[in-house]
């Protein structure tokens, strides 16, 4: 890892870190962060499967949905830790990623990215009837502790920030390993080109398959902290298509395939949703915040595919 | 020793039969050149024998073994080793990782650098190892694919017209690696090629396929001379 | 039992409607529209105000509203799609979705997001035929639905037009060496494609109450229709979505309403797992 990398991430963590102890922070802020790395940690992960493995997974809310839901259910069913659940979530998520490959990556690329639309859409009616499992479409409520660290449950959000920003550090490391590893290499081999891969002697197949679980584990990891900091999920918010394209903005604002750019493009989008949830709030429109999603996507897909990251790649090759 | 084995295989889209019972061997060590005209049925047998396409009926045998359900990343493994028609490389890596990315899975353990290395330096290539695809001239993509298919283990080159389309001294060089590969490392090449003075001087045995049946098979001097050929290739061939 | 068979193959005949244009907007072009429901939104909401407000029978906008959506379809085909022609890839598909939701928080601005139902004369009679009761609404638009795919048919078997579609479905390359305009072809398409829309949102919309979302939520049924016929066949398509209509009404029928869309859910697995050509589909050779 480059010194200067070092220094200028390892600064930004320890930033982060710190927020919480400006005296007198409104708690809100705090809110605001931890939303913000939860953003980056599903852009994340997202990123290993679409960015690396080039694999159009559109409804990778099912993961998030699917370990939320669990860790909460085993929490008020069986009184299970979150941190023993989490464990659980994670290997549901990823065992129904497998499935899903299983079913669709023999076939052409479309299919894959049509059966994830389909399964998480799925998902969402499934939830809504299981009233019994999932609360139906008010949803499950975490039965809160107070604070209770064996629960991963605490009062004030500075520790989920803490626990958070751990997690979204080990997501960028882990990645840019991806990135130089055997895996990473054959990720990105059959995203530029499955025919080509599969001649070079790399088992295409297996590749997504594994690319996609640790993809879902990972997205898992995220549904599990946003669960323990809300305390309750619901249909919408785990299944909803609206969640699967805030999955996806970081990593393409920010610039697919690269480390950094999810946490760029995490910082964007949590400032473009404040502000879009601002301006819904105060000129009481219905719809003004999908409206700029929708245009923020549509402009960033059109005009620069690479996202911030190749605008930055470009700027900096050019003058040289 | 028999490195490859086609034996009758026929393959057929939606009635129109492209392959009709092919049977032929590759010796270990030989080069061998693959022509015939346009349709004839070459590429579809190229793409069978890399196990891209499922063969229709019949069976492909590498060194001794049944491979014709045998998945492509596994011939691979084995040392069948290929280019393509229409280049394809690994757009967004550098050169160094197009051909890491095959020497991962072929050669054994940490050989993987090594091999990296070695087949830089064999293809000339070890100067542009930092550069994308994009970068390279059309000589350097060709070499490249070379590079990318016969780096690790690599006991039978099929070559899908990777040496046409070049300027002579670019073609020289090549003919020069494959040549090189042949008697230094002992590779079996394979070569579908429509250039003719390319295929001379490369093979020692060339197979003529003619809608989908081998017509001829022997060498150059022999075939130059088999009318069927003549009627059915050289004619057209003459004027290219 | 026979009710819900019959109410399935009616609903299913719209179903079928809306698939068909998705899914020629992929054999022709490659493009997974998924803003195709949202423009079936659009003309429900077009067919409703020409109806409350200027007094239009739907059945007359069977002929206008296809219009308005195919002008709407080709705006958007050049300003967006034009350049993804070809082949999917994710830009493409995320282009659709962010295409989708404009429209979607479009209309939720314009129209409010309640969901309404418009009330015409006919829209809620009932016939009684042999013990069954056949929605007049319900009927009319599967005879309308019928009546497409069967025009659709034949321009695309019989027209030079369609001829032209076919190839440039085929073969982009090789049918603009033989001289076709393929650009000009894809508008054309495309703009058949969202105009089918056009058609199944005004048919839809005599007896299916709607709101902005109701475009979302028909995709699953059409990506599922056109998975089942075999994605980018047009007929196939239709077939598909008859077959989701009857498995849908079948399920709510015999288990539960509120899982009618589940046995979907595992007919497509199956398929993408076993039979991702379709139903009618071969298995593509290139």
């Amino acid at each position: 890892m480059r010194r200067r990398d070092l220094l200028v991430g390892g600064g930004m963590a320890l930033a982060v870190a710190l927020v919480p102890f400006i005296p007198g922070i409104n708690s809100y802020y705090i809110s605001v962060i931890v939303r913000a790395l939860t953003f980056i940690m599903l852009g994340q992960a997202w990123n290993v499967i679409a960015g690396l493995g080039g694999q159009l997974s559109l409804g990778h809310g099912v993961f998030f949905g699917v370990a939320a839901y669990a860790v909460a259910f085993l929490f008020n069913g069986f009184g299970i830790s979150p941190w023993l659940g989490l464990w659980v979530a994670m290997a549901l998520s990823a065992l129904l990623a497998l499935l899903i490959g299983l079913a669709t990556f023999r076939s052409r690329g479309v299919y894959f990215a049509l059966a994830t639309v389909a399964i998480s859409l799925g998902f969402e009616k499934v939830a809504r009837f299981l009233t019994a499992y999932t609360g139906g479409d008010a949803g499950l409520a975490v039965n809160f502790r107070g604070t209770a660290p064996w629960a991963m449950q605490f009062r004030g959000p500075a520790p989920f920030l803490w626990m958070d920003l751990v997690v979204v550090v080990g997501f960028y490391l882990f990645t840019r390993w991806l990135l130089r590893s055997r895996l990473g290499l054959r990720l990105q081999a059959v995203r530029d080109d499955e025919d080509a891969a599969a001649a070079s002697g790399v088992d295409v197949f297996a590749t997504k398959m594994v690319g996609f679980a640790i993809s879902a584990a990972m997205t898992g990891l995220a549904g599990v902290l946003h669960v323990q900091f809300y305390l309750a999920i619901d249909p919408g918010t785990a299944f909803g298509l609206f969640q699967a394209i805030q999955i996806q903005l970081p990593a393409l604002i920010g610039g697919l395939g690269t480390a950094a750019g999810p946490i760029l493009g995490g910082a964007i989008a949590i400032l473009l949703s404040e502000a879009t949830n601002w301006w819904a709030t105060v000129s009481k429109l219905q719809g003004a915040d999908t409206l700029v999603y929708g245009v923020v996507l549509l402009g960033v897909v059109l005009f620069a595919p690479a996202g911030v990251m190749g605008f930055l790649r470009r700027k900096r090759a050019t003058p040289r | 020793m028999i490195s490859l084995k086609v034996d009758s295989l026929s393959k057929d889209f939606g009635g129109l039969k492209v392959l009709r019972d092919v049977n032929f061997t590759v010796e270990h060590g030989e080069i061998l050149g693959l022509i015939g005209p346009n349709g004839a049925g070459k590429s579809t047998l190229f793409e069978i024998i890399g196990g891209a396409m499922a063969a229709g009926r019949g069976r492909i045998e590498l060194f001794g073994r049944d491979v014709t359900r045998m998945p492509p990343h596994q011939r691979r493994r084995l040392g069948l080793c290929r280019t393509f028609q229409k280049i394809r490389l690994f757009a967004n890596l550098s050169v160094a990782e197009n051909i890491r990315v095959a020497a991962n899975e072929t050669a054994a353990g940490s050989g993987a650098d090594a091999a990296v290395e070695e087949t830089l330096a064999l293809l000339n290539l070890s100067a542009l190892r930092e550069a994308h695809p994009d970068e390279l001239t059309l000589a350097e993509r060709k070499r490249l694919e070379i590079a990318r298919a016969m780096t690790g283990t690599c006991r039978i080159l099929m070559l899908d017209e990777s040496l046409s389309g070049l300027t002579h001294d670019e073609s020289e060089e090549l003919i020069d690696v494959v040549r090189r590969l042949n008697r230094e490392r002992d590779v079996t090449v394979v070569l579908v090629e429509h250039v003719m003075p390319v295929v001379m001087a490369l093979a020692k045995r060339l197979i003529v396929l003619h809608h989908g049946t081998i017509i001829a098979d022997g060498t150059p001097e022999q075939i130059v001379e088999n009318p069927m050929v003549i009627e059915a290739y050289l004619g057209e061939g003459a004027r290219a | 039992m026979i009710q819900a068979l019959i109410s399935g193959l009616l609903l299913g005949g719209v179903y079928g409607l809306f698939s068909m244009g998705f899914s020629l907007a992929f054999g022709v072009m490659r493009i997974i529209n998924f803003a195709h429901g949202a423009m079936v939104m659009i003309a429900m909401y077009l067919v409703f105000y020409a109806y409350t407000l200027l007094g239009i029978d739907p059945l007359w906008m069977v002929l206008l509203a296809p219009v308005a959506i195919a002008a709407l379809g080709s705006v958007v085909y050049v300003g967006v799609y034009r350049r993804f022609v070809g082949r999917t890839t994710l830009q493409q598909l995320l282009a659709a979705i962010a295409l989708g939701l404009v429209l979607q928080s479009l209309a939720e601005l314009a129209f409010s997001p309640e969901t309404r139902a418009l009330r015409n004369s006919w829209g809620s009679h009932y016939i009684l035929v042999g013990g069954v009761f056949l929605s007049y609404a319900q009927a009319i638009a599967f005879a309308v639905a019928v009546i497409c795919v069967a025009l659709v048919e034949l321009v695309l078997r019989f027209t030079r037009w369609g001829q032209a579609i076919r190839a440039v479905a085929d073969d982009a390359e090789a049918a603009e060496i033989v001289g076709q305009n393929a650009q000009a072809i894809n508008l054309g398409a495309f703009g058949l494609a969202t105009g089918l829309a056009g058609v199944a949102g005004t048919v839809l919309v005599t007896y299916y109450p709607f709101n902005p979302v109701v475009g979302f939520s028909l995709m699953p049924i059409a990506l599922i229709a056109t998975v089942l016929g075999g994605l980018g066949s047009v007929g196939g398509a239709f077939l598909g979505g008859i077959i989701c209509g009857i498995v849908q009404q079948m399920t709510s029928a015999l288990w539960a309403p509120a899982l009618q869309d589940l046995p979907l859910y595992g007919l497509l697995l199956v398929f993408l797992a076993f039979r991702p050509y379709g139903l009618f589909g071969r298995r593509a050779a290139h």
